[in-house]
């Protein structure tokens, strides 16, 4: 491998020297990224969102009207009981009824006509995160209804399950929009890294007449197509971030893409890079007899 | 056999029906200067691309360097390529790269390590008394030096043939007749060097055995 020093320094020699070749191969990645960098920003910001939303059910497990002062207390032990609930807390009907008259606030006189508090004492219980998926809850909910001494288990089944959805909903749009984008993105990058060595078909051809070996010539060019992808890439990953720190608070994100996404975008502009600039070397080598 | 090369019959037809050269058959003998001659389009530059492989004979049979041109795998090629210099009128240096980059590239081609490399380019670089220019790129210098580079490099891996394509075509006179003279040098050290030009006034100075070529065919003088 003495040619391993040589094969790096041609590549990044190369850069400099193919110019605005190398230039708009770096662009091209990098917009590219930025393009499917946003969709993707979107998508994670608003999986997030629907996580936390997910995170603050709370499951209101309404009490029998038969059961007495003293039976609140096993009770209370038997629904902590179940598996998949977290915290316990009592809410009793005075407590109940006040939190209703907060809630109308200026609409408090509906309940003057009230004589006798109608609500029903309940516990309000917090889940363990393992427990939040709509399958879950509704078992969860199941067990708890089985407890004697409860009448009614409610935890906005409807709105949590509409949550799935937009989940599933997002994750298809997003998945198909991003698709679309990889795929043209991999086809406009592997054409710019391609126009890069065109332009350096000459020196592709004087090599052959020296009588360097095909890899000789190629390898070169495919550091530089690496270079290229990571270079376009990062940048494009700092204009992102860049995007995301001015523009996200308007909208309301609030987290950059995980580590694990971007450096896979950018894993991905450097293999297209990689395998562009071999594919290109190989037929200008070819071409050149 | 002490031909380099050997020329059976050979006929190159292009793609499109174009007869550049027929019924070639001579030996190119082994450490001799040679010209090649004749009008411009009369089958020089096919006469050269044939013998470094850069095209292929379309009938007869070409033997360069013990290697069947007809039959030569692509593999081979650049194996092949490394025992034979070429030269080309405009040069066609390497852009960006310095006089002694230049070398050294075909120099590491060959697999010479990096002290003998060092040496080899030192030693070549005086012999076209470029040594003052070995950090210069190809822009920064005269015709007459980016064409001793030119033939610096052609030589540099000690080829057994140095073909050269009017390699003082862009030349003026008295530069000419250096890189004339300099080819013949090279041929003196035992170096068979075959010189495409249509400088007849070069060629009547100069006693070497002449190839003429007419319209695809060839008179040996």
């Amino acid at each position: 491998m003495g040619n391993l020093g040589y094969y790096l320094r041609e590549g990044f020699a190369g850069l400099r020297r193919s110019g605005s070749g190398a230039a708009g191969a770096v662009l091209t990645v990098t917009l590219s990224l930025l393009v499917i960098g946003v969709v993707l920003l979107v998508v994670h910001n608003l999986l997030l969102a629907v996580e936390e939303a997910r995170a603050e059910v709370r499951m209101e497990v309404y009490v029998s009207d038969e059961v007495a002062a003293e039976e609140l207390a096993p009770l209370e032990t038997r629904v902590a009981a179940v598996p998949g609930v977290d915290n316990v807390e009592f809410v009793s009907r005075e407590r109940a009824l006040g939190e209703l008259r907060e809630m109308l606030g200026e609409d408090e006189y509906l309940l003057s006509e009230v004589e006798e508090n109608p609500l029903p004492a309940s516990f309000r219980l917090t889940l363990d995160p393992e427990h939040l998926s709509d399958d879950k809850l509704a078992e969860t909910a199941g067990h708890l209804e089985a407890v004697p001494g409860v009448s009614r288990v409610s935890y906005g089944r409807e709105w949590v399950e509409s949550l799935t959805e937009i989940v599933r909903l997002a994750g298809l749009i997003g998945a198909a929009i991003g698709g679309v984008l990889v795929l043209a993105s991999i086809l406009v990058v592997g054409n710019a890294v391609a126009l890069g060595v065109y332009h350096r078909r000459e020196e592709i051809a004087i090599l052959k007449v020296v009588g360097a070996p095909p890899g000789f010539i190629r390898r070169p060019f495919v550091v530089e197509g690496f270079l290229v992808g990571v270079l376009g890439g990062g940048i494009g990953v700092g204009l992102l971030y860049l995007f995301y720190r001015l523009t996200g608070p308007l909208l309301g994100a609030e987290a950059f893409l995980p580590l694990e996404w971007w450096a896979a975008l950018v894993g991905v502009g450097a293999l297209v890079g990689l395998v562009g600039s071999f594919f290109a070397a190989a037929k200008h080598i070819r071409r050149a007899k | 056999m002490s031909d380099i090369a050997t020329f059976q019959q050979v006929q190159k037809r292009y793609a499109r029906g174009v007869l550049a050269l027929q019924d070639v058959s001579l030996g190119v003998p082994k450490g001799e200067f040679n010209f090649l001659t004749g009008p411009s389009g009369a089958g020089k530059t096919t006469f050269l691309r044939l013998l470094f492989g850069e095209e292929r004979p379309t009938g007869g049979e070409l033997v360069v360097l013990g290697h069947d041109m007809r039959r030569l795998r692509s593999r081979k090629l650049p194996g092949l390529r490394r025992r034979i210099g070429v030269i080309f009128q405009n040069f066609r240096l390497l852009s960006g790269r310095t006089v002694e980059e230049n070398l050294d590239v075909a120099l590491r081609v060959r697999g010479l390590d990096r002290e003998q490399r060092r040496q080899r380019v030192a030693a070549i670089l005086r012999i076209v008394e470029l040594t003052h220019r070995s950090g210069a790129y190809p822009e920064e210098l005269s015709g007459g030096e980016q064409q001793r580079v030119a033939i610096a490099r052609a030589i540099s891996g000690d080829p057994e043939l140095l073909l050269a394509d009017e390699p003082t075509g862009n030349l003026d006179p008295e530069l000419s007749l250096k890189i004339m003279n300099l080819l013949r040098q090279i041929a003196a050290r035992g170096t068979t060097v075959l010189v495409a030009t249509h400088d007849y006034a070069m060629v009547r100075r100069i006693q070497a055995r002449v190839i003429h070529i007419e319209k695809g065919r060839v008179v040996v003088k």
